[in-house]
């Protein structure tokens, strides 16, 4: 069972082969079959799997037996027993290990010479050096700032004189029978951010309902969580995974409730209620995480189009897919509004380049603010910022050349990125 | 005070933390959105049959075995290769050379301690030529790239002792789930809300309940806080009067209605529930007659030849057509969304809804109880959950007539796939469609699929298909073949009968999620063909 | 890869390695410089360099809250705009509206929130409760049936609450501009 060469090797890998070792009628011209692209996916592509839940077992599952060999996988979360019934790779044994280990040794154990690696970590803990090394980044979240955070690095890390700066971002998710998959190429097609005002904020309640008018069982379970828990324990947070927090909480709503009439609070309700739980089956996690791998596979070999580039899937009337290209949306705070080089002499004072910008006809720029990543450089309101931010204005442009300046105005889409030069 | 004293001092409730079971499946049973208890049980009181232990079958039982099916057996002859540990997750390494059905078996059966299986390693053809009935013993079989005689006399036996079958097929990029059902009568279909508001038959006592709301003499805060279902059912009245009975029925006269409604907003006074009843205006505009497909329900050959033999469901839509006959309207579902109002009218309304549903079981049940005496059939057989819940989904109930693979392959559809194949939005999913027949028709001459066979014979396998194109799409489709579907052919034996493993993942989730709304009757399992396009990632559901 | 790679060859738009600003740091920054504040309000940031934490203070110029100077602290998480401001008001008042513990009942700061949204909207409905208290949805109810019984009356009490003393043998906090 090498993975060197010699007949083990085209064995194991049959089924695949026949999609590597010829193209069809809907395969891409630069698809070179045969040797070469089996070795970039077998011993060159690196793959970033963010996630080891519900669809990240899956994920590096899938990918492993796709036949990509350098897998990376990270997760801060620790395996719990209501995980079980659909992260796979998980047993009673492992509840209180990390996921991210426990999918990677298993993975390892099952598939032979591919080589998992595990990061008990949040994404936040690694730069750009990290997130550089990798070929394709496959995310299976359920949080929307985590995949807002991976966009916009990855987004931000895209340089023109390195195509392989262009790490395609393969994002699924998935609802009971609902889920979706999308391809997310930075710089040419639409970004996560672009879709935020799509997605439906987390479910709240007013507040005023809470406190005086409660109706619905959730109403009761908000008013002790948001209410009563803070003026009861006031230096105290909430753990929503603390039994013990969950119990006070359910004894506090069912009072209410029945001083209210109120039927159907109890402790499953209480825990969906404050930890927003999102009720998830196998079969869907199964769906997407194969689409999210099979556009991973097509991207990374050319054997065939991947997805142009989002697949909606609902799965509880019958089976339906709605697949789309979802628009660059020119207001996006990531991918939004036009990049420029901007030639500066060294004499100039950042009050130069705010009077550069107000002539620029094409903008229409009046009040701009500028930052870096270092900070504010400087802000037109309100003006207690702006008196903080006024000394930079005699602060040389030699200090920011070769950076990239990102400036907003009420005038602009959203923002304007000036890379000094 | 810390959180042990106020815990114990105030409120003990003990016992009320879930047991492991409920831990463990927690995320499947929440809040009845998935499939609750009563499906959880039936998830659990069911076995499947597996035919071949390959890379789609285990991926298919995977997502079986995790949510807790009760046992499953596949059944497999053939020993585990080195292709095989390539592309099935459940097997390792160590199973080469060893049976494919107790091996992938031994390995799925790791995931969850609850579930039984059992690996046969028996010829399906062996196994239906000596004992028949041991494939009627199943709740369901599964099929995954069986020979085509194969399919055909599986699914004839599974058709005439009314077990649902599904048969999946894979190759390359492209794969199909055929689902063949007996009769399948669904109750619970999990619409997205049940909202039955009776603003236009209000009964007694919700008309008792709007009436004893004068809306120009209670005070402003009392005005604001009107349930909007009050406000609707006095407008409608009102409009009612002049307007010989009739609803709104246009976008003037609809306007006109809303205008009039707003005019008794209190000035002044931010009004919320006129703001709901504004936005929930439509509902006002709709009748609240039996619903269509309910009542064509009531046509079905199974209610005219009822019998002692029929199942509970259609005794149940009996006494439906007898209740809807006397009232006009269905059972009341006993459900209120949320409105803005204070808590006590909303319990008060909450209560009103609550008491009709369950006055409307109760007659259901009566009425059920005169029908089934006539045909000596006991009571016990319905449960009152049961009645309660056929009551409250009575809008929303499903019959889905199944047809079997074994007319589909004597007599096809043709009338179908000449219009969805001349249809763009739909060609590019037929002409899969047509590309599986001709393999199909190719593996039964040479017992093999088209494009399973070493690179340089490639070429030969895509002319002999070929010579079976033109006379096939003409029979199907009544015409020359287009470019799609011969593109598609050649995609199809390009995979050349291959499990990708994505695809094998893709279908066996599909697979099995329309398993277990079969097995729970819970949820619009798909009616009856599934064509899976991972090229395009899209997927396409056709009736044959 | 090979097709991506390509494609990115061909469309090249200026794309250099870009800085590592939150998408929700440049959101704050691009919102807190539009904001469009009347004389009555201002904001004060503890520490400058910090923009997703800050307070905002009305002092209504007319109305029953004429006089006072409020303080909300603004607390604005990395998921904005997925998710609102958390907004609480630093001082016990006597107000339909708002609770002893400084929750705030306005609707976009909660159930209404939507990311088109952004803190100007915020400022203005915040500055709306001092001008029209709404007793017809409260927090504190005792204070809105106050209102909804006798304007007058409550109004002595605001008044009276404003400047720190009891309503109602309940103490409030001293508001009133200095």
């Amino acid at each position: 069972m090498s993975h060197g060469n010699g007949q083990a090797h085209t064995q194991t890998h049959a089924h695949v082969d026949k999609v590597l070792e010829k193209g069809g009628p809907f395969t891409d011209e630069y698809f070179q079959a045969g040797k070469d692209v089996k070795k970039f996916l077998r011993e060159q592509c690196k793959v970033l799997i963010i996630g080891a839940g519900g669809l990240g077992c899956e994920i590096v599952a899938n990918l492993a037996l796709t036949g990509f060999s350098d897998l990376h996988i990270i997760d801060m979360d620790t395996i719990d027993v209501s995980n079980l019934n659909r992260q796979f790779l998980f047993r009673s044994s492992d509840v209180g290990k990390s996921k991210a280990v426990a999918a990677a040794d298993f993975v390892m154990k099952r598939i032979p010479n591919v080589k998992v690696t595990a990061h008990h970590n949040k994404i936040q803990d690694f730069g750009d050096d990290f997130y550089m090394q990798f070929n394709l980044v496959v995310c299976g979240l359920d949080s929307v700032e985590a995949r807002r955070w991976i966009n916009a690095t990855l987004y931000n890390m895209v340089d023109d004189d390195n195509p392989e700066s262009l790490k395609p971002l393969i994002d699924g998710g998935t609802e009971g029978f609902k889920g979706q998959s999308r391809v997310i190429l930075p710089t040419i097609s639409s970004c996560y951010e672009c879709s935020l005002d799509m997605l439906t904020p987390p479910t709240t309640f007013p507040i005023c309902t809470i406190a005086n008018t409660p109706r619905l069982p959730e109403h009761c379970i908000e008013w002790a969580s948001v209410l009563e828990w803070p003026k009861v324990f006031p230096s105290k947070k909430l753990d929503n995974d603390d039994p013990d927090h969950i119990e006070w909480l359910l004894n506090k709503s069912l009072t209410r409730a029945t001083e209210f009439n109120i039927e159907g609070v109890n402790w499953s309700l209480v825990q969906g209620v404050v930890k927003n739980i999102i009720p998830s089956v196998a079969s869907t996690n199964a769906i997407i995480a194969a689409s999210c791998c099979n556009e991973a596979f097509k991207i990374a070999t050319t054997t065939a189009a991947y997805l142009n580039n989002y697949m909606m899937f609902i799965g509880n009337e019958g089976v339906f897919t709605y697949t789309f290209e979802h628009q660059k949306r020119e207001s996006c705070v990531v991918c939004g509004g036009e990049t420029m080089d901007l030639e500066v002499k060294d004499e100039m004072i950042v009050e130069d380049l705010l009077e550069i910008l107000k002539q620029k006809a094409e903008f229409q720029v009046r009040k701009p603010s500028l930052s870096n990543d270092q900070g504010n450089i400087y802000l037109q309101y309100p003006p207690q910022l702006e008196e903080y931010t006024r000394q930079n204005l005699s602060k040389s442009l030699s200090d920011y050349k070769g950076q990239t300046i990102l400036v907003t105005d009420a005038n602009l889409p959203f923002k304007l990125s000036l890379r000094l030069v | 005070m810390d959180l042990e004293q106020i815990t114990s001092a105030e409120f003990k409730v003990t016992d009320q933390r879930p047991d492991h079971k409920t831990r463990r499946y927690d995320r499947q049973l929440r809040i009845s959105r998935l499939w609750a208890a009563a499906g959880q049980s039936a998830l659990e009181n069911a076995r499947v049959l597996v035919i071949n232990g390959s890379a789609t079958s285990s991926a298919t039982l995977k997502n079986l075995v995790l949510p807790g099916i009760g046992h499953f057996t596949v059944m497999d002859d053939q020993l585990v290769t080195d292709a095989d540990i390539g592309n099935n997750f459940f097997l390792e390494p160590e199973s080469v050379g060893k049976p494919r059905a107790t091996e992938t078996v031994r390995l799925l059966l790791e995931m969850n301690d609850s579930v039984q299986g059992e690996g046969l390693v028996k010829n399906p053809y062996h196994v239906l030529e000596t004992q028949p009935d041991f494939f009627t013993n199943f709740s369901a079989v599964i099929l995954h790239n069986t020979e085509t005689d194969l399919t055909l006399k599986l699914s004839d036996l599974a058709w005439s002792n009314h077990l649902p079958l599904f048969s999946m097929k894979t190759s390359g990029f492209y794969a199909s789930l055929r689902v063949q059902l007996p009769e399948q009568t669904i109750i619970d279909t999990h619409p997205d809300a049940i909202v039955d508001l009776r603003l236009n038959k209000p009964f007694e006592q919700l008309k008792k309940f709007v009436q004893s709301t004068d809306l120009n003499k209670v005070s402003d805060n009392d005005h604001a806080h009107i349930p909007y279902i009050v406000v609707l059912i006095k407008q409608l009245d009102e409009w009612k009067k002049s307007h010989d009975g009739a609803l709104p029925k246009n976008i003037t006269e609809k306007r006109e209605f809303k205008k009039v409604m707003d005019s008794h907003r209190r000035k002044g006074v931010d009004e919320q529930n006129f703001d709901e009843a504004q936005s929930q205006a439509y509902r006002a505009f709709q009748s609240n007659d039996i619903p269509h497909q309910v009542a064509e329900l009531y046509q079905d050959d199974s209610l005219k030849n009822l019998s002692k033999d029929s199942s509970p469901f259609w005794f149940l839509v009996a006494s439906l057509k007898v209740f809807s006959d006397r009232h006009g309207v269905l059972p009341h579902p006993g459900t209120l969304p949320d409105l803005h109002t204070d808590t006590q009218t909303y319990v008060h309304l909450q209560t009103i809804y609550k008491n009709k549903a369950r006055e409307d079981v109760e007659e259901l049940k009566s009425i059920l109880i005169g029908i089934i005496d006539k045909f000596s059939v006991s009571i016990n057989i319905f449960s009152d959950d049961l009645i309660g819940a056929f009551a409250k989904h009575s809008a929303f109930l499903k019959v889905i007539k199944g047809s079997s693979i074994g007319d589909e392959y004597t007599s096809p559809r043709r009338d179908v796939i000449s219009s969805g194949i001349s249809d763009e939005f739909t060609e590019s999913a037929y002409a899969i469609y047509v590309a599986f027949i001709i393999s199909d028709a190719f593996s039964e001459k040479y017992k093999r699929q088209p494009g399973d066979c070493k690179l340089e014979d490639f070429e030969n396998d895509v002319m002999r298909v070929n010579s079976e194109l033109e006379k096939v799409t003409k029979d199907l489709c009544g015409k020359e073949p287009s470019k799609v579907i011969s593109d598609s052919l050649l995609e199809l034996v390009r995979g050349g009968g291959s499990d990708l493993p994505n695809t094998a993942a893709f279908l066996g989730g599909l697979a099995s999620q329309e398993i277990i709304k079969v097995i729970t009757n819970q949820y619009i399992p798909i009616d009856n063909y599934c064509i899976i396009d991972l090229i395009k990632s899209t997927t396409s559901v056709l009736k044959m | 890869m090979i097709k991506i790679w390509s494609m990115k060859k061909e469309a090249e738009n200026g794309q250099k390695k870009k800085p590592k600003t939150s998408a929700a740091q440049l959101r704050v920054q691009k919102d807190i410089t539009e904001l469009e504040l009347p004389s009555t309000m201002s904001t004060n940031f503890p520490n400058p360099s910090d923009l997703l934490n800050f307070e905002l203070i009305i002092q209504p110029d007319e109305g029953m809250y004429k006089g006072g100077s409020f303080k909300f602290t603004f607390n604005i998480s990395n998921n904005y705009p997925h998710e609102a401001p958390k907004v609480k008001l630093t001082q016990k008042i006597y107000h339909p509206n708002l609770d002893h513990q400084g929750n705030v009942c306005l609707n976009i700061l909660r159930e209404d929130w939507k990311p088109v949204l952004n803190l100007n909207a915020l400022v203005v409905g915040l500055q709306y409760l001092f001008l029209e208290p709404n007793a017809e949805d409260p927090l504190n109810k005792d204070a809105a049936n106050d209102l909804l019984r006798d304007r007058n009356q409550f109004k002595s009490w605001v008044a009276a609450s404003m400047s720190g003393k009891p309503v109602k043998g309940e103490p409030y906090d001293y508001v009133l501009a200095r």
